[in-house]
C-alpha cells in the first residue's frame, strides 16, 4: 500500500493511498510526523533514553579496541608463535570490531531518529562520520601499499 | 588492437573502489530524492549502508583468505552488506522502504561495474591468457597478455544498471523490480567467472559456488526484508494490512 510511483514527487495524490497518510497530513520530508513522539513523554526521560542509547553505541565503538588490546597483551607468546594462530586471532578480532561497529552505528541512528533533539546523538553522528572517513582512508592507503593484495581478491 | 596497462608504483584499486561506491550512492540519492524520499531518510540510510557495505566487503575478504591474511574489497560481500544496510535502515525509518531498497539494488551493478576499472588497472581478476584483438597486456608483476575479462564485466554490469534503473522507474511494483534485478545479476556474474584466469575449467568452480551463495543470500535477505516490512505495516495499520481499502 505504499506509494510506488518512482517519478512522483507527491505521495498523497494517489487515490489508492491509505487514509492514514491523509489524516496525519503526510508531507514529503516529514516522516517524523507520521510517527510523532508521545506528547506526554517527559523531556528529561527522553534525554535519559537518548543518552543511554548513545552510551551503549559509544561503548560498542570503543569495546573492540579494548578487547583487542587485552587479547594481544594477555596472550601467551608461545601460542602466538604459529602464523595460523596469529591470523585466526586477527580474523576474530577484526570480525568482532566490524560487527560491533555496525551495531554502534545502528544504535546511534536509532537515537538520532527517535530523539531528534538529543545533542549527544548529533555529536556522536559527526564523530562516527569522521571515524568512517579515517577508516576509508586507512583501507585505501593499506591497499595502495600492498600492491599485490588484489591478486587474492574473491571479486 | 590491444590495451597496454602500465605498472603502477602504488595500486589505484582502493581509491577507484571507493570512488565507484561514491558514484553509486550519488545515483541512489538522486533516485530516492526524485521519488520524494525524505532528506533524513536518505542521509541515515546512506550512512548505515556505507558502513555495512564497506565492513561486510572487507570482512568477506578477510574471512575468505586461507592461511595468509588478505585485506581488500569483495564485490559479493559488498552486495550482501548493502542489502543488509538498507534492510536495517528500513527497519529503523520505514519511509518508502520499497523505493529506498530499489534505488540501492539498481545502482549496485553500477558500483560493481565501475569498480572493475580498479581491477583492470591493478591487474587482478584478469582473464585467461589470450593474444587476439582487445587483449590486455600487463607489464611487471602480472606481465602477459590476457582476455579482457574486466572490460566485459564492466560493460555487462553497466548495461545491467541501465536495465535496473528502467525497471524501477517503469514498474509500479518496486519489490518485484528488486527481485528481477537480483535474479538477473547472479547468473550474469556466474557466467562471467568462466572468463577469469583462476577458473579451473570445471563446470562449477569454487568462485562460482561463492557467487551462487551470495546470490541466494541476497535474495533471502530481500525476501526477509519484504516479509518484515509487510508484518510491520500490518502491525501499525491492521486495516491496510488486511487487504482492505486502508480505511481505519
Amino acid at each position: 500500500m505504499e506509494n510506488n510511483n518512482m517519478g512522483n514527487n507527491n505521495p498523497v495524490n494517489n487515490s489508492q493511498e491509505p487514509s492514514y497518510y491523509i489524516q496525519q497530513q503526510y508531507q514529503p520530508g516529514s516522516y517524523y510526523q507520521t510517527n510523532p513522539a508521545p506528547a506526554q513523554e517527559d523531556p528529561e526521560r527522553r534525554k535519559k533514553k537518548a543518552n543511554t542509547l548513545c552510551f551503549i553505541s559509544l561503548g560498542l565503538q570503543i569495546l573492540p579496541f579494548i578487547l583487542a588490546g587485552l587479547c594481544v597483551a594477555g596472550l601467551n607468546m608461545s601460542e602466538f608463535q604459529t602464523k595460523d594462530s596469529s591470523n585466526s586471532l586477527i580474523t576474530i578480532i577484526l570480525s568482532m570490531m566490524e560487527s560491533s561497529n555496525i551495531a554502534s552505528w545502528v544504535l546511534m541512528i536509532i537515537a538520532r531518529v527517535k530523539y531528534k533533539e538529543s545533542v549527544f546523538a548529533k555529536v556522536l553522528m559527526w564523530v562516527y562520520i569522521a571515524l568512517i572517513a579515517l577508516y576509508i582512508i586507512a583501507v585505501v592507503a593499506f591497499i595502495a601499499w600492498c600492491v599485490s593484495s588484489c591478486s587474492g581478491m574473491p571479486g | 588492437m590491444k590495451f597496454i596497462i602500465p605498472e603502477f608504483s602504488w595500486s589505484p584499486y582502493g581509491l577507484i573502489v571507493i570512488a565507484s561506491v561514491a558514484v553509486g550512492f550519488t545515483v541512489a540519492i538522486f533516485l530516492m530524492r526524485r521519488s520524494g524520499v525524505a532528506k533524513e531518510t536518505v542521509l541515515y540510510t546512506c550512512l548505515l549502508t556505507t558502513v555495512c557495505t564497506l565492513t561486510v566487503s572487507v570482512m568477506t575478504t578477510v574471512l575468505q583468505s586461507k592461511g595468509t591474511l588478505n585485506i581488500g574489497f569483495s564485490g559479493l560481500g559488498a552486495a550482501v552488506g548493502m542489502i543488509s544496510g538498507v534492510f536495517i535502515s528500513n527497519l529503523i525509518m520505514r519511509d518508502k522502504s520499497d523505493i529506498v531498497m530499489a534505488s540501492f539494488v539498481a545502482t549496485a551493478p553500477l558500483m560493481y561495474g565501475l569498480a572493475k576499472t580498479g581491477c583492470l588497472l591493478a591487474g587482478c581478476c584478469h582473464g585467461k591468457p589470450y593474444d587476439g584483438p582487445f587483449a590486455i597486456c600487463y607489464q611487471g608483476t602480472h606481465g602477459g597478455s590476457y582476455f579482457p575479462a574486466q572490460i566485459i564485466d564492466m560493460i555487462s554490469f553497466i548495461l545491467l544498471f541501465i536495465m535496473g534503473v528502467m525497471l524501477i522507474t517503469k514498474m509500479k511494483n518496486k519489490t518485484l523490480a528488486v527481485f528481477i534485478i537480483l535474479i538477473v545479476l547472479t547468473p550474469v556474474r556466474f557466467l562471467l567467472e568462466y572468463l577469469r584466469f583462476y577458473h579451473d575449467g570445471s563446470v562449477i568452480s569454487q568462485g562460482q559456488v561463492t557467487v551462487l551463495i551470495a546470490g541466494a543470500l541476497s535474495l533471502t535477505l530481500a525476501a526477509v526484508w519484504k516479509g518484515v516490512m509487510r508484518i510491520g505495516k500490518q502491525h501499525e495499520h491492521p486495516a491496510a494490512g488486511a487487504g482492505g481499502s486502508g480505511q481505519p
